[in-house]
């Protein structure tokens, strides 16, 4: 299989959302020349034998640097690798980053989408997450990317934000519609470890979730971005007819791809390995031994097949094919994996279609619950 | 009058209520005997299972021989340190009979407690010669008068004959010893007279088989000698005699009077009575028995069950080593339909419970579920037989019992005058009857109740604690059964009922009882991918009812080329914490849930 997708990640950020658990730093810009210097020397060290069909620009915020240091990182990583075979080149941006000069920028190496973090157009929501942007930012923000050519966007929005309601949920997702997007992500707020939100949540400042409340906001954007034309095609992926992010499917497919920067992950010949974090400590690595490496392992047959389930039931029609799991991982999912199937389709959570097998609507909302039944047995798992 | 040698023997145990000092006192005796230097070892150096040290508390009473010269004569003791937890009570029992005295501590900062109470009656009551002593009095919160007048209400102290002294920094300890000389009477027996010796302790080894402990009342031990233990009427070769120093120090005999430990290739702990009679097979004609004494019963059983089916056999091989050493706990077979297969257990009391599962955990590595404790019933059937009964399911339906019996324990407990009030009304709600009130002191008083042991075993013991600001103590001694209106009380998971979950209580109390049990069951089993409904019934009726909403949403939003690893090993561990449950019809319930019937929490309580 070849290395089909390259990542490229970028940890500098205007301020640190209190939800963000990202590898993501807010005033470390003086550390941003010499991290792209280390990006490209990594590039160049790395990926020169690779012909990605898709790029993905990574953040933290890739547009926060200037125009020239992002100049130079695309110039150096575009260099690096063979483009012959690109069909999809994305960026991440937030609102408020992005001037006609850097979407200039972008469109001269070749970037086709871009995927903004808009998050919510209501101010008072904005304010909560702590985002360092107001709605006519994004919507200024459309207008340039528009106008500089960039033929896909895709919004990124926040369901379940503490305080909003359904209804003001539904005015958020309509005013996204508005704008025209080729794609909408979203994503039900989480709180994850060590971020500034679950500290608040446990000292009470925030108020805890109600239970189900997520459920019917996620329904409720589910509904709204279907009526609006856009297919729901992971559990937080929607888009128009044929606008699917062909980068995200690759991790979706559990595909091969190369990752540059700092904590980026890679996936190649059945090897995971990932970057040191700290994008100091990155830079300094790479600069002395041309890689960054932190970890690696080599999941076991069984264990890279769950990961191919646990991604690949994600996709809400294409599920996954378990002929062609089999054949990859030498481990036959209609054997091992017989009863937990049967189990969950007779309960009306998965579907199967000769070898197709994916979620109802049902099972998607409860997929982790479904996926523990997929674990492979601690002691097979290295068989 | 004893003659020659013995004139110079004293064998004494130390007695007190638990954490009074008896330990710490013993290692400054040790050290002042020379048979360990100061600073050598380890504190509390007679508490040398693990548990001991880590939980701080003596479990096993142990023996050790001392040398003393005093006025140009060479005095040996024979101290045994005791424990001063309930639970351990028959240890201090058996101790008591191989001495003629008994050193009584009580901590001049806490006074006369339960145990100091339980513990100097047992020693008057064997005929022991006291030496009262007045501990920590290092500590600047000691309230040395209080402890007094205490003594001399409770126990008849005379406060002029009461010693000061600090087992912590070695203040009085000499005194303590001289008193032991000049107040101990010297054992009295005739060395010359066939053998006569109590078995007071058994040990298991490995390698020697059980090696006994035995207090010389007539005669002599040798190595070669043929031994008969009168109640289990077999015979054994000596291979070793010797004392305890405290590790075995062979010797060339044992005479009247002394104490020390005899190899004598007994094959198990079964094989001997603690409080039997030896005597020598060819001269065992006329020798009348030893009292010996009463053993102690388990009254608090669980069931203990491997987490992991495959770990039975281990978990029987551990239990089975651990009975070698512990012959006041025991255990059988038994299967229960939600847990598979396991054992009921027997213990002594809920400290006892928890050292023995510690225990198996740790040293034969087993993760296991327990069941809530419960006590022994008796059931008079309606054919006139009467059952014991160890575990809640094995009660019959209400229609075969003509009447269900409890055991009720006769309840000391010791607190703060001020508290009085609020533990008389617990005393009342756990079903008490009143019997006095004695006052120590004007600060302090012994209430006398007479409990249910289900209650104590229940909550009662932390419902004292925290009435009394941690100040009550309790002791108590099983009085006998008495009929009661209890019912077996039901819990359904599913609409099946978990055997291992049911219990029995007052009739009164069930409902409110089983609201609460099913309250923790809810919080306790994780949501499932539909709803589990709950219900406790006393046999078909439902009396309360609860139900765990079914999970609804469960995804992660965010999954990309970073997460994999981490998200995989997220729904390893959840597929391994789920592997740990047990499955109850297609309901999978976690460990603690089968403790869930335990005792009480106020929080709770306040919340409903
Ligand atoms: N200040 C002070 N502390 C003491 C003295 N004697 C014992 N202690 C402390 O009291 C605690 C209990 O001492 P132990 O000797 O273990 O008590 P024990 O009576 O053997 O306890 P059990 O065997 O569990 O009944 C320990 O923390 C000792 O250090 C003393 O004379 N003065
Ligand atoms: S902008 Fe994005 S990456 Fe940066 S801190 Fe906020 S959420 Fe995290
Ligand atoms: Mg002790």
């Amino acid at each position: 299989m070849p290395v089909d997708h390259l990542y490229v990640h970028v940890p500098f950020c205007a301020s640190k959302c209190p939800y963000c658990d990202f590898n993501s730093h807010a005033g470390r810009d003086g550390e941003v020349p010499a991290y792209v210097e280390a990006l490209v020397a990594e590039a160049r060290a790395r990926a020169r034998d690779v012909a990605p069909a898709t790029v993905f620009v990574g953040g933290g915020t890739p547009t926060w640097p200037s125009a020239e240091a992002i100049d130079r990182m695309l110039d150096g990583v575009m260099s690096a690798v063979t483009t012959s075979r690109l069909t999809e080149v994305t960026v991440e941006a937030n609102p408020g980053t992005l001037t006609p000069e850097k979407v200039r920028v972008l469109r001269r190496h070749g970037v086709t989408r871009v995927s903004l973090g808009a998050q919510s157009f209501d101010e008072r929501r904005l304010r909560v997450l702590g985002r360092a942007h107001d709605a006519r930012d994004t919507v200024r923000s459309v207008e340039v990317l528009r106008d500089g050519g960039v033929e896909r966007v895709s919004l990124d929005l926040i369901l379940a934000t503490p305080g909003q309601s359904v209804g003001e949920q539904r005015r958020d997702v309509a005013r996204a519609v508005a704008l025209g997007p080729e794609h909408v992500s979203t994503y039900v707020l989480t709180f994850e470890e060590g971020t500034a939100f679950t500290k608040s949540l446990e000292e009470g400042r925030l108020e805890a979730p109600i239970e189900g409340r997520d459920l019917a906001h996620l329904r409720a954007a589910c509904e709204d971005l279907a009526a609006a034309g856009y297919r729901r095609y992971e559990v937080s992926n929607h888009a128009k007819p044929g606008a699917e992010c062909r980068h995200n499917l690759g991790y979706w497919r559990n595909a091969q791809w190369l990752g540059l920067g700092a904590g980026a992950h890679s996936h190649v010949g059945g090897r995971r390995w990932k970057n040191v974090d700290d994008p100091a400590a990155y830079a300094a690595r790479v600069a002395a031994a041309g890689e960054a490496v932190a970890w690696e392992e080599q999941p076991a047959p069984r264990s890279a097949l769950f990961e191919s389930l646990m991604m690949g039931l994600r996709l809400v029609d294409e599920g996954v094919d378990l002929a062609a799991l089999a054949a990859r991982h030498g481990v036959d999912p209609r054997v091992e994996h017989r009863d937990a199937i049967e189990r969950h389709v007779v309960a009306g959570r998965l579907e199967r279609d000769g070898d197709r097998l994916r979620c109802t609507p049902a099972g998607i909302d409860v997929l982790n619950a479904v996926l523990v039944d997929f674990v492979p047995d601690e002691d097979d798992a290295r068989g | 009058m004893a003659r020659g040698p013995l004139q110079h023997l004293r064998n004494f145990s130390i007695v007190a209520h638990i954490d009074h000092g008896k330990s710490t006192l013993a290692d400054r005796i040790l050290e002042i005997t020379g048979l360990v230097r100061a600073g050598d070892h380890a504190d509390q150096m007679l508490d040398d299972m693990d548990l001991e040290r880590e939980r701080g508390i003596t479990i096993k009473a142990r023996a050790v021989c001392l040398h003393y010269p005093k006025d140009g004569v060479e005095y040996v003791l024979n101290l045994i340190d005791t424990p001063g937890h309930v639970d351990f009570t028959y240890e201090v029992s058996r101790s008591l009979a191989a001495c003629e005295g008994a050193i009584l501590l009580v901590d001049a900062t806490q006074g006369v407690e339960a145990q100091t109470v339980a513990n100097a009656y047992l020693a008057i009551e064997a005929g022991l010669d006291i030496v009262p002593v007045l501990n920590k009095v290092d500590v600047s919160t000691a309230n040395t008068q209080r402890a007094l007048e205490e003594m001399r209400t409770v126990l008849g102290i005379d406060p002029a004959t009461v010693l000061w002294a600090s087992g912590k920094t070695g203040l009085g300890v000499r005194e303590v010893i001289d008193a032991v000389i000049a107040r101990v009477r010297p054992p009295d027996g005739d060395p010359a007279a066939p053998l006569k010796a109590l078995l007071f302790d058994a040990v298991y080894d490995t390698y020697r088989g059980v090696i006994i402990y035995v207090r010389l009342i007539d005669g002599e031990l040798r190595p070669k000698m043929h031994i008969r233990l009168l109640g289990a009427k077999a015979e054994y070769e000596v291979l070793e005699v010797g004392v305890l120093r405290p590790a075995h120090e062979p010797g060339t005999r044992l005479r009247a009077g002394e104490s020390g430990y005899v190899v004598a290739n007994i094959k198990a702990l079964g094989d001997v009575r603690i409080g039997d009679t030896v005597v020598e097979a060819d001269r065992a004609e006329g020798v009348v028995a030893l009292p010996g004494y009463r053993e102690p019963k388990p009254m608090v059983y669980c069931g203990l069950y491997p987490t992991y089916p495959k770990d039975y056999e281990n978990l029987r091989k551990a239990l089975d080593t651990l009975a070698l050493n512990d012959a006041s706990f025991t255990y059988v077979p038994e299967t229960s339909e939600a847990l598979g297969f396991g054992f009921r257990c027997g213990f002594l009391g809920l400290l006892h419970m928890e050292v023995v599962q510690e225990r198996l955990e740790r040293d034969a590595d087993l993760d296991l579920v327990q069941t809530a404790p419960n006590v022994t019933y008796e059931i008079l059937r309606t054919d006139g037989a009467t059952t014991r009964v160890e575990k809640p399911s094995d009660i019959p339906e209400s229609n075969f019992i003509a009447e269900f019996r409890e055991p009720i324990a006769r309840c000391n407990l010791i607190l703060p005058a001020e508290h009085i009030g609020a533990l008389m009304t617990i005393c009342q709600d756990k079903r008490g009857r009143y019997v006095r009130t004695e006052y120590l002191s004007p600060e302090r008083v012994m209430l006398v109740y007479d409990l249910p042991l289900g209650e104590i075993v229940f909550d009662f013991y932390d419902m004292l604690k925290s009435a009394t600001r941690g100040y009550g103590t309790l002791d108590y001694e099983i009085k006998g059964y008495e009929a009661a209106d209890l019912v077996r009380l039901r819990m359904l998971v599913n609409a099946q009922e978990v055997d291992a979950l049911s219990m029995v209580c007052h009739r009164d109390e069930a409902e409110r009882r089983g609201r609460r049990i099913l309250k923790r069951l809810r919080k306790a089993i994780p949501r499932h991918l539909f709803s589990v409904p709950l219900q406790a019934a006393i046999g078909g009726k439902i009396v309360a009812r609860e139900t765990i909403a079914p999970l609804r949403k469960d995804v992660l939003a965010k999954c990309y080329g970073g997460d994999i690893t981490r998200k995989r090993k997220l729904l390893e561990k959840q597929k391994k914490g789920k592997k740990r449950m047990k499955q109850v019809g297609s309901v999978e319930i976690p460990q603690e849930a089968f403790l869930s019937v335990l005792g009480s929490d106020g929080e709770e309580e306040e919340n409903e």
